[in-house]
């Protein structure tokens, strides 16, 4: 396989799992790194990021330039964290992986005045004029349409989001001419090291492990009242973002649950829900909505192998029934629930974690999401350098724009005797390098 | 004793620290001898385009010799006044052009992805790293800004941190029931977390001495008061002189400084030398190279809640303000921020001109 350079984005922190790509990250990046040579850029000054040489993502076009990258890749979604990718994959083309389709986060005032059509337009024609300064270019919110005009290459964490892409964005950028594979990566799990599964200590209470926003996006509404009719011993512990504690608290009152069964845990961490469903019996992600998600908090309740249950028509709608238990959202959807803990209780707990354990192995393994990447990568590596390029001549005749409307600032667009322009900047401009 | 010239910019009916900086950094030089005077262009970032034309045009000045007087030394602080030719060019970096490099892809920066306001990033980016390096001596007034220029352009520097431009003349009265605040009115100087704060805050007033340098700021400011009905919990002052400001800080509860990733902020060390605690957030940048949660001051979240929290704690135990604006002032009179700490800055932007003297001895012998 073709050793490739690779410009990796991602966010970092000192918790290690502040978001989705930085989890991914640290999964991912031991094994692109071992065949290919990645320096990770961040938006942080640190010199190291997953012992990986690292540098501020501002200085991603000066590493470019001393010696070219084979690809950027992009991680992208809607957090604050990854707000900087978000900048950058708007400067240079490279292969995106998108966790989100919809941004809540409408960012910094650069991606509201951002001319992205425009710029795809002259991208094509050499002619098209620079967008009017004056005018904000309209955008189109809440999807990822300018994050993801510039790739040519576009994969998603969740086969939703793909089809989000493929009804709604591609058809909008293939209009002004940009055309886009597209493709499915899944979230990886860590790397199991053996066969071996993790089984909680055997009692007589149900342990319940339960994560999602305590709206109805989380289907709280169905949950609790199912947890309400339960005739046996169990305890549940519920992680919500942070600042969803009050909310989730008022749920529990509101359906009349014993506060002392339930756990409320206000947490984002991935290591945080790995120690809840490591002595749980059973997952719940029943996360139905287009914000907020499952992921990676899926993937670690089956990197421990526990049984995960998702709703039918939800999120992980995409899942194969003999790797997750499906519940149908609407009239019986508590009822279904409720019967389903009873079940579970009833069978093999080792058997199950296995079969969980193998699906996990064989499909979400960090092993083989990042042995795909890197066909991905290698395979387009060309396509890419090829729009890279191009862009790149874009980015230039926007340097020759930019020092024009320099000297219609300085000297105006009139022919006058005494240009300041040529006269005392010019020489300046030409010392620095910046007229080439 | 040497000519030398301070390059700053100025903008127009504004006063900030740069400003302080380098009319105390003249002042101290004449004390010792030398001659020096400021030089300032005035600065004005819009359009954004304007950036390169007046890196150019500092660029286009040759200050070796000017007026028939050479020019030993040239000390550049700020973007661009460090784009100026000279031989012996010493910089004491106050900050670079922000948008461009730390505040970029935040609310506070207009560069976006067009590519020419791309282009404009990468030629500032690349003309710093050649400007700045040709300096004959690099120091930086934070290890905050130390940093970012090691960071982004790859460039070492010495930490000089400006002693306090008031000297020796800070001092401690019995606190009043308000929060000061101090400093240009603009958004990133967050004003508006102390003034939801008051909200929560029965009783705290908010004197805000400073006038604002920012289209819309001011109006934004007032909208956050007129939302709370906090008129008459909150007075704008203006710009107010030495005397007021000495007063003001003696006087107050606790002094609210929280900007954005702030480069060094004299407001923090002047509230210490005041004997009053800083109320700073996690994310105030050079801040932090002074303040410490609990110890001079409080560092907390940069939410209106998390300032509430402690002002109501300061209102509650008065002796907690006392004992952290007494850690802050002993603190300050350790360091030497009020008097002695000069030498060591003119040392430092002083020193290549013992360069020239050098090479000149060489020359004659």
């Amino acid at each position: 396989m073709k050793k490739l350079r690779i410009a990796w984005f991602s966010p970092v922190s000192d918790e290690g799992d502040s978001c989705i790509s930085e989890y991914c990250s640290e999964r991912l990046l031991p094994y692109i790194s071992s065949g290919h040579e990645v320096e990770v850029f961040t938006n942080s000054l640190r010199p190291e990021a997953f012992g990986i040489r690292a540098f501020h993502y501002l200085k991603a076009f000066a590493r470019h330039r001393e010696r070219a990258f084979d690809v950027f890749f992009y991680q992208l979604e809607d957090s604050i964290e990854s707000r900087f990718v978000r900048a950058h994959c708007g400067l240079v083309p490279g292969v995106l992986w998108a966790h989100d389709v919809f941004l809540r986060d409408l960012g910094a005032e650069g991606y509201h005045t951002s001319p992205w059509e425009q710029s795809i337009r002259q991208y094509y024609r050499r002619n098209e004029p620079f967008s009017d300064r004056s005018k904000a270019p309209h955008q189109l919110w809440p999807r990822i349409y300018r994050e993801s005009s510039l790739s040519p290459v576009v994969l998603f964490s969740s086969r939703w989001g793909e089809a989000e892409f493929q009804s709604m964005i591609s058809t909008r950028l293939e209009s002004l001419g940009r055309g886009h594979m597209s493709g499915f990566l899944p979230i990886p799990t860590g790397s199991a090291s053996s066969n071996n599964v993790w089984v909680p200590e055997n009692t007589d209470t149900m342990r319940i492990a339960y994560q999602g926003l305590p709206g109805m996006e989380g289907r709280s509404h169905k949950f609790l009242p199912a947890l309400k009719c339960l005739s046996i011993n169990y305890v549940c512990t519920w992680m919500v973002p942070f600042g969803g504690g009050v909310e989730a608290h008022a749920r529990i009152a509101e359906f009349g649950l014993d506060d002392s069964q339930i756990e409320i845990v206000e947490s984002t961490s991935p290591k945080r829900w790995q120690e809840v469903v490591e002595a749980s019996d059973v997952a719940f992600h029943l996360h139905a909505g287009v914000y907020g998600r499952m992921s990676p908090f899926l993937e670690v309740s089956y990197s421990v192998g526990c049984p995960v249950v998702v709703l039918a028509s939800g999120s992980g709608d995409d899942l194969p029934s003999d790797a997750a238990f499906h519940i149908h959202s609407g009239l019986f959807e508590s009822e279904e629930i409720k019967c389903l803990i009873l079940s579970i209780r009833e069978l093999d707990a080792t058997q199950l974690r296995r079969q969980f354990s193998r699906y996990a192995r064989q499909n979400l393994d960090a092993s083989v999401v990042a042995q795909e990447l890197e066909e991905l990568l290698v395979a387009h590596a060309p396509s890419v350098g090829l729009v890279m390029d191009r862009w790149e001549s874009l980015r230039k005749r926007g340097q020759q724009a930019l020092l024009q409307e320099v000297k219609e600032l300085v000297s105006g667009s009139e022919p006058i005797s005494f240009d300041p322009y040529t006269k005392a900047l010019d020489p300046a401009i030409k010392e620095l390098g910046w007229a080439r | 004793m040497a000519r030398i010239l301070v390059l700053g910019v100025k903008v127009p009916f504004s006063h900030g620290g740069q400003d302080v900086l380098v009319a105390t950094l003249v002042r101290e030089l004449i004390a010792r001898g030398h001659e020096a005077d400021e030089l300032s262009l005035p600065y004005n970032p819009l359009p954004k385009q304007n950036l390169i034309t007046q890196a150019a045009l500092w660029r286009s000045y040759d200050l070796e010799n000017v007026c028939g007087k050479e020019i030993d030394l040239v000390i550049a602080t700020k973007f661009p006044s460090y784009y100026a030719r000279h031989p012996r060019k010493s910089v004491w970096l106050v900050h670079q052009q922000r948008s461009i490099y730390e505040l970029y892809g935040s609310q506070y920066s207009d560069i976006g992805d067009d590519p020419r306001d791309e282009s404009m990033r990468r030629m500032l980016t690349d003309g710093d790293r050649k400007v700045l390096g040709e300096c004959a001596y690099r120091s930086a007034i934070s290890k905050n800004v130390a940093e970012r220029l090691r960071g982004f352009n790859e460039l070492d520097s010495e930490v000089l941190y400006p002693p306090l431009p008031l000297g020796s003349r800070y001092y401690t009265e019995e606190s009043e029931p308000y929060i000061l605040s101090v400093g240009r009115i603009c958004r990133i100087k967050r004003l508006d977390l102390i003034i939801n704060a008051l909200a929560e805050v029965p009783g705290v007033h908010l004197k805000v001495a400073g006038v604002s340098d920012e289209p819309d700021a001011m109006e934004f400011f007032v909208n956050e008061i007129k939302k709370h009905g906090l008129e008459k919990r909150v007075t704008f002052l203006g710009r107010v002189d030495d005397e007021e400001l000495l007063s003001l800080y003696a006087r107050s509860l606790a002094v609210f400084y929280a900007p954005f990733d702030e480069d060094y902020g004299y407001v923090t060390l002047e509230a210490m030398a005041s004997g009053k605690p800083v109320l700073t957030a996690l994310d105030s940048g050079g801040t932090l190279e002074f303040v410490s949660d609990r110890e001079n001051g409080f560092v907390v979240e940069p939410t209106p809640h998390g300032f509430a929290r402690v002002c109501n704690e300061l209102m509650e135990d008065r002796t907690l303000a006392e004992s952290l604006g007494e850690r802050g002032k002993s603190f300050i009179d350790e360091s030497g921020m009020k008097k002695g700490g000069w030498n060591r800055v003119i040392e430092g932007l002083l020193s290549p001109l013992a360069l020239k003297e050098a090479v000149k001895t060489k020359a004659v012998g």
